[in-house]
């Protein structure tokens, strides 16, 4: 399963992948970008199963991302892991058709909890 | 600001912040309480929170050696460079970077059902000049939790968390 991890942190994304492998996905191929735009052009170029995005993020946020993806016809399933999980980014999220939002701090009982379901 | 903000923003507990500590670095952590509080004269990174109107709320206060051994833990830098750092009080763009991305996520620590929105807004470095907004609040007595983080295979280090009032 390719999985793309979008963050502008890199030591948030080691977090977010190593957080993921403690949770039993170390199955999973996964792919980084440092921003949303960067995060565009490898979801156009290698067509991932997956995107964990983070929300703010320089170049092109999170929300933006999804909203690009959705508008291009593209419907890769698609979640946040963010640093605020307010009531109105997780009505955002899911009005834009986000499968779930994780809130930061987080763990591998959180992921797998919430990323299980969609899995099976 | 969210209408129904009726409750103060909470002073995180010493659960909180070690679970914090402990989730991000992924190894385990110790809080041990102390009235030493971190001083920004001694050197300590600063996180000043706002509210949406950009008020501060809220400081998350770390010495040298919590930024060093925090900020070398999270991204598995070799422990020497943080001693080295120690020695010499100089911390590293990196461990600094690093810190500075804990304090990030540690504004989820002030965020709760019904009290106002708060975020971070700026990490300063150690001797960096504070504004006053910032200062103001940094020894003040009360509103406030002080710790030891004793982060295994990296040592320890001092943290402050106020909640401006």
């Amino acid at each position: 399963m390719k999985v793309i991890v979008a963050d502008d942190s890199r030591v948030m994304r080691q977090i977010v992948i190593r957080t993921l492998r403690q949770a039993g996905y170390d199955w999973w191929d996964i792919e980084e970008a440092e921003d949303g735009a960067a995060a565009l052009t490898k979801i156009r170029a290698s067509q991932p199963d997956f995107v964990l995005s983070d929300w703010n993020m320089p170049e092109m946020s999170g929300i933006d991302l999804l909203k690009s993806l959705r508008r291009e016809g593209n419907e890769t399933p698609f979640a946040f892991v963010t640093s605020e999980g307010s009531p109105e980014m997780r009505r955002q999220a899911e009005a834009e058709g986000a499968l779930f939002l994780i809130a930061k701090p987080f763990t591998a009982d959180v992921f797998r909890e919430t990323i299980d379901p969609f899995i099976s | 600001m969210n209408a129904d903000a009726t409750r103060p923003t909470p002073v995180p507990s010493a659960f909180e912040v070690r679970e914090l500590f402990e989730g991000l670095l992924g190894r385990a952590v110790e809080w041990t309480a102390t009235s030493n509080i971190v001083d920004p004269i001694d050197g300590a990174t600063v996180g000043a929170y706002t509210n949406d109107f950009g008020v501060v709320k809220a400081l998350v206060l770390c010495d040298i050696a919590l930024t060093a051994r925090a900020g070398s833990a999270i991204a598995l830098l070799p422990q020497m460079g943080a001693e080295s750092t120690i020695k010499d009080g100089l911390v590293t763009a990196a461990q600094f970077d690093n810190l500075a991305e804990i304090l990030n996520v540690a504004g989820s620590m002030f965020n709760r059902p019904h009290s106002p929105h708060i975020r971070l807004d700026t990490t300063y470095a150690p001797r960096e000049t504070l504004p006053a907004d910032v200062a103001k609040w940094t020894l003040v007595p009360a509103s406030r939790i002080d710790g030891v983080l004793t982060i295994q295979g990296y040592g320890e280090g001092r943290i402050s968390v106020v909640v401006a009032y």
